[in-house]
């Protein structure tokens, strides 16, 4: 897939548009998404023994994924460090938002206090920084074959690659051969209900 | 937990383990550790796996919580043999997401992150959370007033192009889901668009209702690609099966027509449907020439349930094994069951032939289990089991796959032209059914290095196919950081089943909700729709007059009805 191409454009406030944030453009097409502006706070040089251990870091991301205005959290134990990207009190959406302030608070009750000089917080575009990575994600690690090693595949890599384009070519093209094939055998593949 | 000498007098012996002391519990014997989560407050906590009598259990403790036990495998010796083919597949060389704990903080590091160790094996893409039923236990539809989850075309053609962009091993099986996927208004175009981005396998995960009622559906959705209708059927009884018992016959006509194969997917549930297992698989026996499979999914008892209620509902694999094996007088028996990464073994034996990228199955052993029957010219039926030695050949195939690690192509060659001269040996030639030659299918699928190519033998067969997702309190993360059975997200991530079902709130919900709109909004901009006429209305006296209905269900063949079997015809079976 040609994923160069990729121009972008947010359309707000078109027809329908209330449930969704934004619509987004690529290639000519439009996408809905749900957040145009959001949050990130770090927090860092925690207390460690507030985090208590790795498996209590754990649960408390899931608490603050429970909340509706937080999008993703991280809590690093090993770091010292909570990151969360949410949707703020100020976003242009109908979706559930929330404080800087409530945030530090529900962080309070979790037993974890921040320090607002131990913390940096900036804007976080959703389609930039997320939404076009997960769909364009990074190849970050070379697998083998099993039997393989990387030696090998390296110098057969390019030789697959090619055999899997031409694959994918025959089986198109034998899908509309099948295609014709079934509208002779049922005609009434046409018919409209 | 109570301990009561008396008390456990009156317990049902099926649920005796869970009514033990912690002090008894701990003296016996520890099968495995793994780590795992508490139900209550999903604090990750180490996990006891351990045997009680004949029965796997995994016991858990929680700081605040307390004490948890669960049955996790209700039979030992089927347990071990399981385990055997346990190995670690390959994730994905570009993860959706790049966390900054790595994963360390998993199931919360969702997805698909850089720890995950299985590829796509199959891919669930929700095209709608409309329904047309409204069944008690389920989650899945928008009820009335709810927000409507609908990706457009051009939404669900990104997610099938990031599906098949995944690396080393593209997503290639499908399944198109929902609520009812047959709601989708562009449900045709979808399943081709999945056929023109290279997808090999296109699931429907549907009631069939629709397609029943509506045969020109089937035959539309056949010319657009569809493989396979993956079909709830949850009994071949009425009571058993509520949700599609009287349409079934239908929507089995229409596939029949326009050549889609059935998979039929019961969900087990201890007490409400266990004692027809056996009567699915006569069932799918006796239209094996469009069902290709049932699936069982025991019950994945997810959310807040009294637990007494829990303990009664609930089975595992190795329990619906030894029930099919009771309620088919042995002709299916637990010995002929394997867990489905053995099948990843004879991938790995291909891979190393080839030197390519070839599917894995690198599940969990104790997530699957399945087992294949031959339907010989006399009616009998012949499980694989029976004429092949299933453990031998794969050890055989292991050995052959580690004497190729790291060689040349020409040493490959040769080790893989032993190992293939070495198979005679594992086929039992005298038991095999008559209408198969097994040594020529297996060189069949070894050597086109793949496994349609048993298609193409034109055999009566059928494979049975067992799943047990999991739920928070038989959850181990050993399982679901190997799931292979993926949902692709409309916000780009990929997350496994098992935790996209198990914790809704934070995954399937909350993510649908994101790219969901108000109901409000939905009927704003779709004037004619009303919640209720989504909705299906039965009518069960004219469906019954139907010939297809008294053909499916009057004139069943009973393939087990001895122990030796050839099979008799049985009148009336579902009144039986
Ligand atoms: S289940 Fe898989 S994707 Fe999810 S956090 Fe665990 S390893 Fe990562
Ligand atoms: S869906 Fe659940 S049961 Fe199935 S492979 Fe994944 S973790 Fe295992």
């Amino acid at each position: 897939m040609d994923r160069k191409e990729i121009r972008t454009g947010y359309n707000e406030g078109s027809e329908n548009s209330k449930g969704h944030a934004v619509y987004i453009e690529e290639n000519g097409k439009r996408y809905a998404i749900p957040y145009k502006t959001l949050k990130r706070v770090e927090f860092f040089n925690l207390n460690k023994t507030e985090l208590i251990d790795q498996e209590h870091s754990a649960r408390l991301q899931y608490r603050l994924l429970l909340l509706g205005a937080v999008i993703k959290a991280y809590v690093e134990f090993q770091n010292a460090k909570i990151t969360v990207i949410y949707n703020p009190l100020e976003a242009d959406n109908i979706k559930e938002k929330i404080g800087l302030d409530e945030l530090i608070k529900f962080l309070g009750n979790e037993g974890v206090k921040v320090n607002k000089e131990h913390m940096e917080e900036r804007d976080y575009d959703y389609y930039k920084e997320f939404y076009l990575y997960t769909f364009n994600p990074k190849t970050v690690r070379e697998s083998t074959p099993y039997g393989t090693t990387l030696e090998q595949w390296r110098k057969e890599k390019l030789k697959w690659e090619k055999k899997l384009q031409k694959i994918s070519e025959k089986k198109l093209k034998d899908f509309y051969e099948y295609q014709k094939e079934y509208e002779r055998l049922h005609p009434e593949v046409y018919k409209t209900s | 937990m109570e301990n009561s000498n008396n008390m456990q007098e009156k317990i049902d012996k099926n649920l005796e383990v869970y009514h033990r002391s912690i002090e008894e519990i701990e003296r016996m014997p520890v099968v495995d550790e793994t780590t795992t989560i508490c139900p209550e407050c999903k604090l990750i906590i180490k996990g006891i796996i351990y045997k009680d009598g004949d029965t796997v259990m995994i016991r858990k403790y929680c700081p605040e919580h307390k004490w948890a036990i669960e049955k996790y495998w209700e039979d030992y010796d089927m347990y071990i043999k399981a385990r055997k083919y346990n190995y670690s597949g390959r994730g994905f060389d570009n993860p959706n997401v790049i966390t900054p704990t790595k994963g360390a903080n998993c199931p919360f590091d969702c997805a698909m992150c850089e720890r995950h160790k299985s590829h796509t094996a199959l891919a669930n893409v929700v095209v709608t959370n409309r329904c047309h039923l409204s069944c008690w236990y389920c989650f899945f539809y928008a009820k009335e007033g709810e927000p409507i989850y609908e990706p457009s075309l051009d939404e669900i053609d990104k997610l099938l192009k990031n599906l098949r962009s995944q690396k080393p091993i593209p997503a290639n099986a499908i399944q198109i889901t929902g609520g009812e996927p047959t709601l989708h208004p562009n449900i045709v175009e979808i399943v081709e668009l999945a056929k023109k981005n290279g997808f090999d396998q296109i699931q429907l995960n549907t009631t069939g209702i629709n397609i029943g009622l509506h045969p020109e559906l089937a035959v539309k959705l056949r010319h657009a690609g569809t493989s396979t209708l993956y079909m709830s059927f949850d009994g071949v009884s009425e009571r058993a099966n509520p949700k599609n018992h009287w349409e079934a016959p239908l929507t089995l006509d229409a596939c029949r027509k326009s050549g889609i194969s059935v998979v039929l997917v019961p969900t087990v549930i201890r007490g409400v449907n266990e004692h027809e297992l056996g009567a699915m698989v006569n069932f799918a026996l006796n239209n094996i020439d469009i069902v290709r499979s049932v699936n069982f999914q025991p019950v994945s008892l997810v959310g807040r349930m009294p637990t007494k209620e829990r303990e009664k509902q609930r089975i595992t694999i190795p329990g619906a094994i030894k029930l099919i094996e009771e309620q088919t007088n042995g002709v299916i028996s637990r010995d002929d069951w394997e867990s489905i990464p053995y099948i990843g073994g004879i991938s790995k034996f291909i891979e190393s032939i080839t030197g390519e990228f070839k599917y894995d199955l690198s599940n969990h052993f104790a997530c699957g289990s399945a087992t294949y029957l031959f339907l010989d010219r006399n009616n009998k039926v012949v499980p694989i089991g029976r004429f092949v030695d299933l453990e031998g050949l794969i050890e055989h195939i292991q050995n052959a796959v580690k004497e190729m690690d790291g060689k040349s192509k020409t040493a490959k060659r040769i080790a893989a032209m032993n190992a293939l001269l070495g198979f005679k040996k594992f086929i039992d030639k005298e038991n095999q059914p008559k209408s198969v030659d097994f040594t020529k299918l297996l060189l069949s699928v070894l050597l086109k290095h793949d496994f349609t190519s048993i298609g193409k033998f034109q055999m009566k067969t059928l494979f049975l196919g067992m799943m047990h997702f999991q739920d928070e309190h038989t959850y181990d993360i050993k399982r679901v950081e190997k799931c292979d059975i993926h949902y692709a997200m409309p916000d780009g991530e990929v997350l496994p089943f098992c935790t996209f079902n198990v914790f809704p709130e934070i995954y399937r919900d909350k993510i649908q909700r994101q790219y969901s709109i108000p109901a409000a909004e939905w009927k704003e901009s779709h004037p004619d729709w009303k919640y209720s006429s989504d909705k299906y209305v039965r009518n069960i006296a004219e469906l019954k007059k139907n010939q297809s209905y008294k053909r499916t269900y009057g004139e069943l063949i009973d393939f087990f009805a001895m122990q030796v079997n050839g099979g008799k015809p049985v009148a009336n079976f579902v009144k039986e």
